[in-house]
């Protein structure tokens, strides 16, 4: 990483999503490859009140849409002497995202193409320009390239989940039919390739530079998940929830972050040190994961985040009125002149203080936090989740089972295989997590992926989930 | 090959030993190659072959239970006449034979030295001068790095209980140091230990045709540096620190060649400007011959700094691999430099030729892991022959409360330090003298040994030696090491002795006090923080958390009726103690039960008839029944789950089988019928549900489900660890850790319910990983699918399209 960087990530900003399952639909969607084959049609969600103009409701919730549904499924090889009701409502049931507690609208679990089509992030939110989450993502994994990625061109996130998708049908003719019949429910047309268009000029001086981040950590994980070899490893509904995992954390750390990055920027033009380059690995937290013996008033991040976040945002925001948006000034030329104005520095004063929380600030915060947070289900417990919520002022790092599965699965070079306690960590610190060596061990024996030892210490041996 | 030594060349060469022993006994230097010139004179062998057979000499006497002169550090593969020849000469030399035994054995190298051993070679050298040897100032050329955990006792100090504090867990500097006292109580050694040391000292002895490493690879408390020190007694040091501080390696001079010791990996090499890896460091070795101390994580650590394809990476790479590999193992290429297996690989013991082309010369490596076998299991046998190393596999034993353990490495170190420690008991109150009291008991100890087993196994966890000091140390002193400096103990004991009512009877509260120092009582304390390195194993099986029904010593699993019984009539003035002994009237118990325990029982019985408040009376009963059941538990090696732990073992002796009560029940846990009580009831999990959690009684919508029948099981051992297989045919779907918490998670398992117990929350992700593999489309049968309704099931298949 060197001064000559750009001093703006190229990301958009993003707004939380109430159903994680709706990320990858956005992938999915963002692709471009598909469009909706009634004009009056702009959206979609699975299950809800559907009293929006242009929004679809695309699960089967009349009679007339489950016989279409029934026979589609029976067409395509479903034999069972249950009507066509209960053959349509036991699909469903099985289809079906995790329900939160507070949401108007119930996901679909994206397990096939057409049911991540199923749903949009127009459809869920209702809102009519919605962020473009899908360009965060695909920008966020492009950022976490390697130099060496061969020539021609990306194949993007939403490429590689298709790819995916479609290999997992090819053993599984229940995700088959039900794909089939979800596709024909939609009715939606093909518009060709993958049209996944990012700004090569503003990533390509970032090419390589930030391995060693949340985003370095995403593109690995996602190219991981998305093999065949992870494909065929894994149950579809445990498939498309580790999906939805890695894309909760890709999202969460990698705003973070950017806010730890103004944050920095900030402070370095107020005091005239460089950026210290060390922020840019993994040798420094983006969140505190202290001991479970600490009380939870000592491990609580909302503090820390809240700070880096109010800082970051408004110091970015300070930075683009005075550059521009859409500026590629480097990170040195930034500095230089923004020391030289007194008018940016007391900008910047003024958004390291604390002092205000706009709606931006709101907005990016919540994203991180919700993203990262057990979710409120009413229909059952999110293992998925980092955070997890004591009251309302508290939220600590106490990492649900499944959320430990995924991380140090996906840490093993091949499902079924082994790793050591320091892949683990080393993984961990991509996204911007040091633990305590033996927070981790015992967050590992509790998911039954290992056995800690007087002696090994990094050299724990760690097994995947799958 | 030379000729075997006569009963007559061992008689002159043993009494040779004895009159040296004899003379450090009574103060005097001692030149050992004069002493092997005059035996070779006398009986026509090399020197060298003297003094060779005088190691063997000290082997035979670790053998029986004594020790041996600094200096002659003992060679295992002896003569078994030898024996004999050695046992006839101590008994008609008491002086040597006591000075053998006990701690007058040891010279210190600093203070109170009684005689000091001389190599008059290196006294030519100028290493080492009979008045530098004799000198109370520690000397380079002594053992020189010692970790603290392996040790007994300052011997000189007459091995008093004081110096348990030394070995309480947290009690003494872990720092290892040059020149640290060595001691006559040594532990044995772990699995293939001898013979890799003996592998060694042969080379450095006589030479070897290539280059030697020998690793040691395990955690803290392993021993390990105490084997690296017994191999460099007597030898030249190159490298003279003795700044009291612990360094990564050492350098000497030995006959057979030079000798570099990487003492301790995990402290970073004196020169920051050039890290060096074990790979690096072995690369740029120029040692004929290297022992390295080495923990795993370190090994992980470095992984990532090393060389791509060197010889040294190599033979981390192969030292890294948690198998045993039979194949050549290399860092990169198959045809760049490698370890090629020699002999039969264990878990706990590999030897191997490192070859590195054709610039390199070849190196025989052996790795002893030091932490693999538990040192509460019979150790497997090892032995060296034609420089390889063999070794039969580790087994443990099926556990059982009365299984003898007395002859396991932990059972002959628990045998000694009971035996070998000095204690003048202040009164019947003293709970230390009670503790010893019934330590002394050959019936006591196994039964400790038994529940510290069945700590191991509950907490999947080996105790290494630093820990089994830590709970003799715990079952000796209680938590007074933890509580006292060494030096208040006496200050202590003065306390207490005031504390005593008129006529010199403690009261109860008093009493109660005290207990807590009692075996029983210390060994399954509360560890409010977890972190305490025995009681998290010990409180885990602690006998008051299981109180089975029955009488012990019987063919039941029972053992806690008699305590059960013990208190009926304590209100009318009954001796709860009395009427357990009474009911269980068992010899461990007798050997258990002390004047301290009857003074106990008599200060309950006093209390419980004069207090009147309900409560207090409820909570002291509350006490004493839990201090009687854990002292009954423990005289007969009964630990919590015990049933559990046995049928673990037995699981593990029968891999890759399962006993048919445990397959049964892990049927039941993994695939529980939809209707338990009905027998043709399916069971079904959903097909797409985030949770495999098996379908119970009525659903609120139809499901789309797998059914899981025929549900098949297979096990692989590897060490401590037992794996869990699920299988269909040949094919493994997939595995799962089966340790005790599973097992008893599927041993509460009865009829078609699947049980349930505390440890439900950790077993429960494990076993909806492991149903879920039936999920995985290439594991479901076509005709595996269903779609269950509020009280039924209706079959769904999938027909092929074409």
């Amino acid at each position: 990483m060197n001064q000559e960087a750009p001093l703006f990530f190229p990301l958009n900003r993003p707004q939380y999503v109430p159903a994680a399952e709706v990320l990858v639909s956005a992938l999915v969607w963002g692709s471009g490859r598909w469009a909706y084959g009634d004009d009056n049609v702009h959206a979609s969600r699975f299950l809800g009140e559907s009293d929006k103009e242009g929004v679809v409701i695309s699960a089967p919730n009349t009679s007339e849409k489950q016989i279409a549904f029934a026979k589609v499924l029976r067409s395509y090889g479903m034999q069972t002497e249950a009507s066509d009701e209960v053959l349509v409502r036991a699909v469903v049931s099985g289809i079906t995202g995790v329900r939160s507690a507070k949401a108007k609208t119930v996901p679909v679990s994206p397990m096939t193409t057409h049911l991540a089509l199923a749903q949009s992030l127009r459809g869920v939110l209702g809102a009519k320009n919605p962020p473009d989450m899908a360009g965060v993502l695909e920008t966020m994994f492009a950022l976490g390239e390697s130099e060496s990625r061969p020539g021609g061109p990306r194949i993007s996130m939403a490429s590689r989940w298709v790819l995916a998708a479609d290999l997992r049908m090819v053993d599984d003719p229940v995700l088959r039919a039900t794909d089939t019949a979800m596709a024909s429910g939609l009715g939606l047309k093909s518009t060709g390739t993958d049209r996944v268009s990012l700004d090569e000029s503003s990533l390509a001086p970032w090419r390589g530079q930030l391995r060693e981040t949340p985003y370095g950590w995403l593109h690995d994980q996602w190219v991981k998940l998305t093999s065949p070899e992870w494909v065929e490893a894994l149950p579809p509904r445990v498939w498309t929830d580790w999906c939805t995992t890695v894309l909760r954390m890709g999202i969460a750390f990698g705003f973070l972050f950017e806010s730890r990055w103004f944050e920095a920027v900030g402070r370095s033009i107020l005091s005239g040190d460089d950026v210290p380059l060390s922020m840019l690995d993994s040798s420094a937290p983006l969140l505190q994961w202290p001991g479970a013996r600490l009380p939870v008033s000592s491990r609580n991040n909302k503090p820390q985040m809240r700070r880096m976040v109010g800082g970051g945002v408004l110091t970015r925001a300070a930075l683009q009125d005075y550059f521009g948006s859409g500026s590629d000034v480097t990170l040195q030329d930034a500095l230089q002149q923004a020391r030289r104005d007194p008018e940016l520095k007391q900008a910047v004063r003024d958004a390291l203080s604390g002092r205000s929380w706009p709606g931006s600030c709101k907005n990016m915060y919540e994203t991180i936090l919700y993203s990262l947070q057990q979710r409120d289900s009413s229909t059952e417990v999110d293992y998925y989740g980092l955070l997890r919520k004591h009251g309302n002022r508290y939220s600590v790092i106490q990492p649900g089972t499944e959320w430990i599965a995924v991380i140090a699965s996906l840490a093993c070079d091949e499902p079924s295989g082994e790793t050591n306690l320091g892949q683990v960590l080393a993984t961990l610190g991509q996204l911007g997590l040091r633990p305590e060596l033996l927070e981790l061990v015992k967050a590992l024996e509790a998911a039954g992926l290992a056995q800690g030892s007087a002696d090994a210490d990094r050299g724990v041996r760690v097994r995947s989930a799958y | 090959m030379a000729d075997a030594w006569t009963n007559d060349e061992n008689s002159v060469l043993v009494a040779a030993y004895m009159e040296l022993v004899e003379s450090l006994a009574a103060g005097k230097p001692v030149v050992k190659t004069h002493v092997y010139r005059h035996v070779s004179e006398r009986i026509g062998r090399v020197p060298k072959s003297v003094e060779f057979k005088m190691l063997n000499v000290s082997g035979v006497l670790v053998s029986l239970g004594y020790g041996f002169p600094l200096g002659l550090a003992p060679a295992h593969n002896f003569q078994a006449s030898l024996t004999e020849v050695v046992r006839r000469e101590l008994e008609v030399r008491p002086v040597a034979a006591m000075y053998l035994r006990g701690a007058e054995a040891i010279h210190q190298v600093s203070g109170g030295i009684r005689g000091t051993i001389v190599d008059d070679r290196a006294a030519d050298n100028g290493i080492i001068s009979s008045e530098a040897a004799l000198s109370a100032e520690p000397s380079a050329a002594s053992t020189p790095v010692q970790p603290s955990g392996d040790e007994v006792a300052d011997a000189t100090e007459l091995f008093g209980v004081s110096t348990l504090w030394d070995f309480a867990t947290g009690g003494a500097d872990v720092a290892a140091l040059p020149g640290k006292r060595r001691t006559a109580l040594r532990a044995p050694s772990p699995a293939a230990v001898d013979a890799g040391v003996e592998w060694m000292r042969t080379a450095l002895l006589e030479g070897a045709g290539a280059r030697r490493i020998l690793f040691l690879v395990g955690g803290p408390g392993g021993g390990k540096s105490h084997v690296a020190a017994s191999l460099t007694a007597g030898l030249e040091p190159v490298s003279g620190r003795d700044d009291g501080l612990a360094h990564r390696s050492y350098t000497y001079r030995a006959p057979g060649g030079s000798l570099r010791v990487i003492n301790d990996a995990t402290i970073p090499p004196e020169d920051w400007a050039s890290p060096m890896t074990i790979a690096t460091e072995l690369d740029a070795s120029t040692e004929d011959f290297v022992v390295a101390c080495v923990n795993r994580g370190v090994l992980v650590d470095e992984a990532p700094e090393e060389p791509q394809d060197s010889l040294g990476s190599a033979i981390t790479t192969w030292l890294r691999r948690t198998d045993a590999p039979t194949e050549p193992v290399a860092r990169e290429s198959p045809t760049g430099p490698r370890v090629s297996a020699i002999g039969t690989p264990r878990n706990f013991v590999r030897q191997g030729l490192a070859v590195g082309g054709s610039d390199m010369p070849d190196i025989d490596v052996l790795a002893v892991f030091v932490d693999v076998c538990s040192l509460l299991e019979e150790r497997p046998e090892s032995h060296l022959s034609e420089e390889v190393v063999s070794a039969s596999d580790y087994e443990v034993a099926v556990f059982s409360p009365s299984h003898d353990r007395t002859a396991t490495p932990a059972g002959l170190l628990a045998s000694r330090v009971a035996g070998e420690l000095k204690w003048e008991s202040t009164g019947v109150w003293d709970p230390i003298a009670a503790n010893l009291d019934s330590l002394a008991s050959s019936r006591v100890r196994n039964g400790l040994l038994s529940v510290l087993r069945a700590s191991e196994i509950a907490s999947s966890q080996l105790l290494s030696y630093r820990e089994i000091w830590g709970a003799m140390a715990r079952v000796i002193a209680g938590p007074l090491p933890e509580t006292l400096a060494k030096s208040q103990l006496c200050h202590w004991y003065d306390e207490q002795a005031a504390k005593l009512s008129e006529g010199g009877v403690p009261s109860f509260d008093h009493m109660r006090q005290l207990a807590a120092v009692r075996l029983h009582e210390a060994l399954f304390a509360e560890d409010r923080v977890g972190r305490h390195p025995i009681l998290r194993a010990t409180t885990a099986v602690d006998p008051a958390r299981d109180m089975v029904p029955g009488a012990p010593e019987t063919d039941d699993s029972g053992w806690a009726t008699p305590v059960m019984e013990a208190f009926a009539g304590a209100e009318l003035g009954a001796s709860p103690l009395e009427r357990l002994i009474a009911s269980a009237p068992t010899r461990a118990l007798d050997d258990m039960v002390t004047p301290f325990d009857q003074l106990l029982d008599a200060s309950y019985v006093r209390w419980i008839n004069e207090e009147s408040d309900a409560k207090q009376r409820a909570q002291a009963t509350s006490w004493y029944g839990r201090y009687l059941t854990r002292m009954m538990a423990l005289a007969h090696g009964y630990p919590a789950f015990g049933s559990e732990i046995h049928t673990w073992t037995q699981a593990r002796a029968l891999a890759p089988a399962l006993p048919p009560e445990l397959e049964t029940a892990l049927t039941t846990l993994v695939s529980p019928r939809r209707e338990p009580d009905d027998s043709q009831s399916k069971s079904l999990i959903p097909l797409f549900a985030s949770r495999t959690e098996p379908l119970r009684g009525r659903t609120s919508s139809p499901t789309l489900s797998v059914v899981v029948e025929d549900v098949k099981f297979r096990t692989h051992a590897d060490g401590e660890k037992l794996l869990l297989y699920l299988t269909e045919g040949n094919n493994r779907l997939g595995a799962v850790v089966l340790d005790l918490q599973l097992i008893r998670e599927a041993l509460a398992s009865h009829g078609g319910w699947a049980g349930m117990t505390d440890a439900t929350d950790s077993t429960a992700p494990r076993l909806e990983r492991f149903r879920s593999l039936r999920l995985i489309p290439k594991n479901r049968g076509a005709k595996d699918l269903r779609i269950a309704t509020s009280a039924s099931d209706i079959a769904l298949s999938m027909k092929e399209q074409a």
